[in-house]
């Protein structure tokens, strides 16, 4: 069995663009995705600035009904997940269904959706709240989704760790190509601006309070002060090469 | 760290007693719902406090229930070993830990106290503190255990739902067979018992609605269940290399000798009857430990008292046993501590090990009238002696996510 793990697709939906393409042509042209959160202005909050995903419409990618029952950060893994295995020129199908899983990690789960429903539950009386939270606010949400959408059965994990989980997911998907599966749906995924999450990382004291949405996030300048909270994801499709090989590799 | 009493001995009586940790909900006044049924452990605030400051943590600050939980059990579980700081490299020893919701009770708690009792959506950012953040993101407990037992190896939280204790094992698992860590403290932590949980859960009818007979409550396989009774907990392990840990005299419970999980990419919280993606998760782990399916002794199962959760895991017994199902052994401990969610999966571990070590399986408890369709010998309330020398435990969770693991006597100690 090969150990080659390859990387054959990719999904990118960030607040540089809602395609890889789009993603990278913004990254080299230096062009900023962060922009000001009137909402927060509103608020009073310190920090107003935030790197949101622009004209995300989930709908794009995804049935009504599961954008019903599900929060902007699972909506955001389902369609880099989407963009990945059509950049791989993968049908799930082609693979056994037992040998291709999902790995995915993020810091935190289902923020907007579930600060919906803790609103719900603590601003009425009758203490019923959606059906749907169980299966959209808990830190599997993303994973579980992936799977069902695709008709992924293999060895399928979440990592929950923080900053490095992106690359604790794919660090852990090419141990599960080492050991049976031939292909895994992999990557990290957040959406941690909703005002509940936002304050999580206020109390950190190490998000930036500049104005300027140009100059205000300062990694390695002498002027750097703090962080600036962003959304989005990036999802791939990594590949046993002997597996790739078979499945239509030769063709390129 | 179970519900009915804390420390290995008091989890190991409880269950060959048959007894029941099921009550009332005493941590929140759950009168406003419809299951107000949970498994509460007895945890001790002073046990609590010293944590916290071993962990190098300001005395101001608190570390949410789960965190407690975990960390408590991690630092027994090192001294059980008898490993001390000194004894391995700090950069070869990780910490791998499962929980399905992390931190949910102070992430509540905050919410209500900044959003005005939740009539603010726009929160009152001035109003929080340091800790908050710590709450947002569950590895927090990762970080905090690590730095307790002074582990600096690979670390992370594996949030795969209700079979994170299994899956989070399993990853210490591989920690050590791919050799980036010689020693991996590895288990799993739950504190679900919150509002917000115990609405998540009445929404979908999944917990049972027997809040006038909260000792029998849990009532896997039985005919007359009426759903899941939630409860709380954490078992956390030394994971070691076998060499490395005959080397060091160490006491070992038990091999772990195959694990894998599969996922039925069929439905967020429905389960087909057939039970194939569990089966074939069970096959993986009795191929990697190199056993036929008649070698299982006994077998720990989900058995979280929901009707298709109790089918569905009795086809894949089936499926995966054959004949050999209807001969094993097959029980529940949700029955009697309830289903602690993430954290389960490691605390039925822990009883795997201590059913490995006693030679004695714990009962199903609650088993009057079987359901007719599951037709296993699900030892009803009465514990029994058994000769094991191999053990399956399984777990089914939200997501899809089912999980095997096989664990066996250390070699030489076979009967």
């Amino acid at each position: 069995m090969s150990a080659r793990t390859l990387l054959t697709g990719m999904g990118v939906i960030a607040p540089t663009g809602t395609s890889a393409e789009q993603h990278w042509a913004a990254t080299v042209a230096g062009q900023t995705g962060i922009s000001e959160c009137s909402e927060y202005r509103t608020a009073g909050y310190q920090s107003t600035l935030r790197g949101k995903v622009p004209d995300f419409v989930p709908q794009n990618w995804l049935p009504p009904r599961l954008v019903a029952q599900t929060d902007r950060w699972t909506q955001l893994g389902l369609a880099a997940a989407t963009d990945a295995l059509e950049d791989a020129a993968l049908l799930p199908a082609q693979v056994p269904p037992y040998e291709i899983g999902v790995i995915t990690g993020s810091s935190s789960g289902g923020n907007e959706f579930g600060q919906h429903e803790i609103q719900r539950l603590w601003s009425s009386d009758d203490g019923h709240i959606s059906a749907y939270q169980s299966i959209a606010w808990f830190y599997a949400a993303t994973t579980g989704q992936v799977s069902i959408r695709f008709g992924a059965k293999g060895a399928s994990s979440v990592l929950v760790s923080e900053q490095a989980a992106g690359l604790d997911a794919l660090g852990q998907s090419r141990s599960a190509l080492r050991t049976g599966m031939r292909a895994v749906l992999s990557g990290g995924v957040e959406a941690p601006l909703s005002p509940f999450a936002h304050a999580c990382q206020q109390a950190t004291g190490l998000l930036s309070t500049a104005q300027d949405p140009c100059g205000c996030y300062r990694p390695f300048d002498a002027a750097a002060a703090g962080y600036v909270p962003g959304e989005g994801g990036a999802m791939f499709v990594v590949e046993r090469e002997d597996s790739w090989l078979e499945r239509d590799g030769r063709r390129r | 760290m179970a519900p009915g009493g804390t420390g290995v001995k008091n989890f190991w009586d409880l269950l060959m007693a048959g007894q029941s940790a099921t009550r009332t909900i005493s941590l929140f006044d759950a009168s406003p719902f419809r299951s107000r049924i949970a498994a509460e452990v007895q945890l001790d605030p002073d046990a609590a406090e010293s944590i916290g400051r071993a962990s190098g943590r300001p005395a101001d600050r608190e570390m949410d229930r789960m965190t407690q939980l975990a960390v408590i059990s991690g630092t027994e579980a090192m001294a059980d070993s008898g490993l001390e700081q000194g004894d391995f490299v700090p950069e070869r020893a990780g910490v791998v830990l499962g929980s399905a919701v992390g931190c949910t009770i102070s992430l509540e708690n905050v919410y209500v106290q900044v959003s005005s009792t939740g009539q603010n959506w726009l929160v009152d950012e001035a109003a929080v503190d340091g800790d908050l953040y710590s709450y947002l993101v569950p590895s927090s407990a990762v970080r905090d255990l690590a730095w307790s037992v002074g582990a600096e190896g690979p670390a992370t939280m594996i949030s795969t739902g209700c079979t994170a204790g299994i899956d989070a094992v399993s990853q210490g698992c591989q920690l050590i067979s791919e050799d980036r860590a010689d020693v991996v403290i590895a288990g799993a932590a739950e504190a679900p018992i919150s509002p917000i949980t115990v609405a998540s859960f009445d929404a979908i009818r999944a917990t049972t609605d027997a809040n006038d007979d909260p000792g029998h409550a849990s009532r896997p396989f039985d005919l007359n269940r009426k759903g899941f009774v939630l409860g709380e907990g954490a078992a956390v392990f030394v994971i070691e290399k076998e060499e490395a840990a005959r080397r060091r005299g160490a006491h070992i419970y038990c091999e772990i000798a195959g694990t894998a999980g599969r996922a039925n990419a069929f439905h967020m919280t429905g389960l087909r009857r057939d039970g194939a993606e569990m089966s074939q998760a069970i096959d993986e782990a009795l191929r990697q430990a190199q056993l036929a399916p008649d070698r299982v002794d006994y077998v720990s199962a989900h058995g979280s008292g929901t009707v298709q959760n109790d089918r569905h895991e009795t086809s894949a017994l089936k499926r995966s046993l054959g004949h050999w199902a209807y001969q094993t052994p097959v029980s529940s401990i949700k029955s009697m501590i309830g289903h602690s969610l993430g954290a389960i999966g490691a605390i039925e571990i822990a009883a795997c090990a201590l059913t490995l070590e006693n030679q004695a399986v714990p009962p199903t408890a609650n088993l009057q009238t079987p359901d007719p369709e599951c037709d296993l010998d699900y030892v009803p309330n009465v514990a029994r002696d058994h000769r094991v020398d191999t053990v399956l435990t399984v777990g089914s969770g939200f997501g899809g996510f089912q999980s095997a693991m096989v664990l066996t006597k250390p070699r030489g100690t076979h009967q």
